[in-house]
């Protein structure tokens, strides 16, 4: 369970998120609202984000997250799939699963490589997508997917997904739709933050938070989806 | 005693020539050298040249002429001494045997230690023409200061490849300068990767001469922490035309170390059709280091095509943000980025 409390975030210049108050159970949740509102400032904040200056409580399996950094929340079983994901030239993708894995054995490295280059080629990435450069000169599609095999590689317990759709074609859609059913189960908890259609409309939410005017309102009121797609978020301005 | 056009007229006899000056004496004595010139792949020679004996009296150099006589012979003692800066009485020579067909491979270990009273060791490699050489050299520099000069000469159509790793030893204040001359006759192709480790002081040096139809690549990755200071130089010459040359120098400095970087590049009015091109990259990972490069580009022809680019940055903190959530620590994404910056 990942708990907000009273949750405030800022930068140096301005305040964007007030009384920010929000559990994430096992399950599919979603986070909607306009443009600009904040939602991909929440996920980063949740991940400790050095850009934002964040007051009040978050907890995740009983732990009490405010000192701890980036990567201690993602040892702990955080994850976040970027948006538009940063390249890093010189690094290979499978480099990065395998120092984000630790791995220190030859055996281990051999099986998860077999493992990264599965799932490449069922997301219809060239074969040798493990020795490419981390992001570089690669599509929005193919960054996405990418971040798609971090995912499954990484195995975290909680997955924060901001925009997981964007720059992906139909039929990419549809693959990250099969593939994220395949990621969630009971103990799973997946956060997906987007605006598109068929991806809102393929999972019954566990809850629906909608970011809006400078906080946040969560419902388990799943209909609230069809509302927003139909009426937008005048009622929550 | 041989004349210039002699030698001109016949490279091969021009190769044994250089080979029968320089060994004179050491052809005479076989039992010192075990290797005999017809089966060895290459003939050393620890001590072809004293100070006080007239022993050799041409060795051929290519000069800036604009005739296609590439020849310019050192007629007064000890300018073999002179071109490697020899102020000792001992030059290392390594010829290479042009009847291999094969590409050589030799290792070379410059090995300075603290008794080491010489600090001067001037070197001279020549390949003959049309061979390939792979030369993986390794120094290693344990004295309070030590100066190489190495002489390279690439003969019409030969491929010299190196792989230099400089390293030094315990001496905290050692310093260490590798001065490289590289002289390429026409067809020639000269390839140097060059990376060192942690040492208090290095000069990198590099001078080349082009002649024609020429190929140079120079690749540097220099490392530098503490109070280290690394500086290279890379000058090349375009003196004929249709040369190709690429400089790519990267360094990453750390703590309140020190980088420069010189990158000179010149192109003959004559050096039509040339391709060069010069890069160095910078990565400050903190701002207490210095960074200096200074790319100067001399070009005197329109028939060309030449790029030049110099930059300094800092760690990219997006790039260590997405490590970071990957579960990767900050000592650990430092390291990853700076082998990410090196490599890429």
């Amino acid at each position: 369970m990942l708990v907000l409390q009273d949750v405030s975030i800022s930068t140096d210049n301005k305040e964007i998120l007030n009384n920010v108050n929000l559990e994430f159970g096992p399950g599919v949740h979603y986070i909607v609202g306009p443009n600009g509102a904040g939602k991909s400032t929440l996920a980063h904040a949740i991940m400790a984000n050095p850009k934002y200056n964040v007051t009040g409580t978050m907890k995740f399996k009983d732990t009490v997250l405010t000192d701890l950094a980036t990567w201690e929340r993602a040892q702990l079983g955080l994850f976040l799939s970027f948006q538009n994901p940063t390249p890093i030239e010189g690094m290979s993708n499978f480099r990065l699963i395998k120092e984000s894995l630790k791995m220190d054995s030859t055996k281990k490295i051999m099986d998860e490589l077999n493992g990264f280059k599965g799932l490449a080629a069922d997301l219809g990435l060239p074969s040798d997508w493990d020795k490419k450069e981390l992001n570089v000169q690669a599509s929005g599609g193919e960054k996405k997917k990418n971040e798609l095999i971090q995912l499954k590689m990484l195995n975290p317990d909680v997955a924060i997904l901001d925009e997981p759709d964007s720059g992906l074609d139909v039929d990419a859609i549809n693959d990250l739709i099969i593939q994220l059913n395949n990621f969630v189960d009971t103990n799973k908890t997946v956060i997906i933050v987007s605006h598109y259609e068929k991806l809102l409309k393929s999972f019954n939410p566990a809850t629906v938070t909608v970011v809006a005017n400078h906080t946040t309102t969560q419902t388990t009121d799943a209909t609230t989806v069809d509302t927003i797609l139909s009426n937008g978020f005048k009622d929550f301005a | 005693m041989h004349n210039a056009s002699n030698i001109l007229d016949n490279y091969v006899y021009r190769h044994m020539d250089v080979a029968r000056v320089l060994t004179r004496e050491v052809y005479n004595k076989p039992k010192m050298f075990a290797p005999s010139r017809d089966n060895a792949d290459a003939i050393i020679f620890p001590d072809f040249v004293s100070v006080n004996e007239p022993c050799w009296e041409k060795m051929q150099v290519v000069s800036g002429s604009a005739s296609n006589k590439y020849s310019h012979f050192f007629e007064k003692r000890n300018m073999l001494a002179d071109a490697t800066f020899n102020q000792s009485d001992t030059i290392q020579a390594i010829i290479f045997n042009s009847k291999v067909k094969n590409t050589l491979v030799y290792n070379m270990n410059y090995i300075a230690s603290p008794e080491d009273i010489n600090h001067l060791f001037p070197v001279y490699i020549e390949i003959p023409p049309y061979c390939n050489v792979e030369l993986n050299e390794a120094f290693y520099n344990d004295a309070k200061i030590k100066i190489y000069r190495i002489v390279y000469v690439l003969r019409e159509g030969s491929t010299l490849n190196i792989s230099r790793s400089i390293a030094a030893g315990n001496e905290e204040q050692c310093m260490q300068i590798i001065e490289s001359d590289v002289i390429q006759h026409p067809g020639s192709t000269f390839n140097i990767t060059a990376i060192n480790n942690e040492q208090h002081y290095l000069q990198d040096l590099y001078h080349v001469k082009a002649y024609k139809d020429t190929t140079t690549t120079i690749t540097g990755r220099y490392n530098a922490t503490a109070d280290n200071a690394v500086h290279v130089i890379t000058d090349i010459d375009h003196i004929g035309t249709n040369c190709t040359s690429n400089v790519n120098v990267k360094s990453v400095t750390d703590d309140i170390s020190k980088f420069t970087f010189s990158g000179n590049l010149t192109v003959r009015k004559e050096a039509e059709g040339a391709d060069a091109h010069l890069q160095n990259k910078n990565l400050q990972v903190v701002d207490t280091t210095t960074v200096i490069t200074e790319p100067k580009l001399d070009i005197s022809t329109k028939e060309i095509a030449c790029t030049h680019g110099c930059t300094v940055s800092s760690i990219d903190e997006d790039q260590r943000y997405l490590l970071n959530t990957r579960g990767i620590d900050n000592i650990t994404a430092k390291q990853l980025l700076i082998e990410a910056f090196l490599n890429g």
